[in-house]
């Protein structure tokens, strides 16, 4: 179907998610992963992602399309790009990074991990392990003492919010 | 959740990208993140390196010793309480010492610097970010210590000027201590006459100190245990004053270079290159002191009593102190 002119020119990609949704997009494109850029080497044109999603795998799309065109005149537009990617929920940055951790696409990672930490830096334990959805398995007491022992890190007011 | 298997490695990461002291804080958070922040050795590696990266994250200000009154912080009296205790304490819950009682007394190296008590002679080793603190195995005499880190072993190692009395005369000798290992000793250098206690700077592996009237920069390799000296640029080769706050501002050694008529400039010291470059609108103090404040919401003082620090991590500190 998208057999136009354009696309036998340029070597194309199939990424298959983990819901098996297929995704064509241009080598070059595709290549900013590592782990893409590793199969392509070794001669794969359809690349199967079990550990990725249809939600993530788009929006890592739009991202690796975006960051391919990077010349100096867009840069800006790049910036609201990437800030736009990263305005959403800690559950959807999770799933996003887990894809970017697995496709080895490093600036991505560096973004999203940092997005993440700014967001939690001044957050209480208990909206982290909320948002992380951890139990906590300290017995009260050992929690009691391992505050009282880090009590220097807990003057003060914390963010209790989980966005 | 099965998506989430490999969630350990992205939470390593995560965490690389936060400061000290929200670290200090999700300890609590669970056990594996306890063991993560505090135990894991490349995990502190690469908080390290991630913090010495960021233009924001890989400086704090702080002060450590301006306590005017006693009324006016109620918490210093309890200031002793962290003193006593064997390893690791906390300091609750600021960073004031009376200056009588507590002086710092090394200069400082990733974040990390030397206390010395006056009324025991006790010396600890302080982590200005976290306020952990950690007695050394030695009480000594008043003299300072130059606090350094060996970038390839990734050990940390004092060097202590000392008196020796020998027959009428008194010498002054240099030795050197590696902290962390289990079977160290003070092992006595051969040093250049000139070098004295005086205030020192560390920087990538490096310790350097400048002279007054002399027209060079001496330096100790870490690595190497090492002395060595370069001279100061060619017009400017009266004597330097090294520069604490740009030096840790840029990562790269800057001094105040003097002529024969006493006018300076400030000077860049590149050393891959060996070589200086003059430094273009030196900033004024108080504008930097303002950036770093800015940069990190810290209580400020008025008459701040400074000390420029990198952000470590604690297990750092532990692990390089656990002498036995």
């Amino acid at each position: 179907m998208a057999s136009t002119t354009e696309t036998k020119q340029k070597k194309m990609l199939i990424l298959k998610s983990a819901d098996n949704d297929e995704f064509e997009i241009e080598e070059s494109v595709g290549v900013q992963s590592e782990t893409i850029k590793n199969l392509v080497e070794d001669g794969f044109t359809f690349v199967p992602l079990p550990n990725v999603y249809t939600k993530a795998l788009i929006k890592i799309i739009d991202y690796l399309k975006k960051h391919a065109n990077k010349t100096d005149s867009n840069d800006e537009e790049i910036k609201t790009f990437d800030k736009d990617f990263v305005n959403t929920t800690f559950d959807d940055l999770f799933e996003l990074v887990s894809a970017a951790n697995y496709l080895h696409i490093s600036c991505l990672m560096n973004m999203l991990c940092q997005t993440i930490a700014d967001r939690i830096k001044d957050k209480s334990p208990e909206a982290v392990r909320k948002i992380f959805h951890i139990n906590c398995d300290y017995t009260p007491e050992e929690e009691a003492k391992i505050r009282k022992a880090n009590a220097q890190a807990f003057e003060g007011q914390f963010d209790e919010s989980l966005d | 959740m099965e998506k989430h298997q490999c969630f350990d490695d992205i939470v390593f990461e995560i965490l690389t990208w936060l400061p000290a002291k929200s670290l200090m804080r999700f300890n609590s958070v669970s056990k594996a993140w306890n063991t993560l922040i505090r135990h894991n050795l490349n995990f502190a590696k690469s908080h390290i390196a991630r913090s010495q990266a960021r233009p924001t994250g890989s400086r704090l200000l702080f002060e450590l010793d301006v306590v005017p009154d006693e009324e006016e912080y109620p918490a210093t009296k309890e200031k002793n309480r962290g003193l006593e205790e064997f390893p690791l304490q906390q300091l609750a819950p600021h960073h004031y010492f009376y200056r009588k009682e507590m002086q710092i007394c090394s200069n400082h190296c990733n974040g990390l610097v030397c206390l010395y008590s006056v009324k025991d002679t006790q010396v600890y080793l302080f982590n200005v970010t976290t306020g952990e603190i950690k007695a050394l195995p030695f009480s000594m005499n008043e003299h300072p210590f130059c606090l350094g880190f060996d970038l390839v072993t990734e050990k940390y190692k004092l060097l202590h000027v000392f008196e020796k009395n020998n027959e009428d005369n008194r010498i002054t000798k240099m030795r050197i201590l590696t902290l962390g290992t289990k079977y160290s000793s003070w092992r006595i250098l051969s040093m250049p006459s000139v070098i004295s206690s005086s205030r020192c700077i560390y920087l990538k592996g490096v310790l350097y100190w400048a002279h007054f009237s002399r027209s060079y920069i001496f330096y100790f390799d870490l690595r190497e245990e090492e002395f060595g000296v370069f001279s100061l640029p060619q017009e400017y080769s009266y004597f330097a004053l090294l520069n604490d706050m740009q030096t840790a501002l840029r990562g790269k050694l800057v001094m105040n270079c003097f002529n024969w008529k006493f006018e300076d400039t400030d000077w860049i010291y590149d050393e891959l290159k060996r070589s200086f470059t003059k430094l273009k609108n030196s900033a004024n103090r108080e504008e930097e002191m303002f950036v770093f404040l800015e940069s990190e919401k810290i209580d400020k003082s008025e008459k701040a009593h400074v000390l420029v620090t990198t952000p470590s991590v604690m297990n750092i500190v532990r692990d390089s102190t656990s002498l036995v």
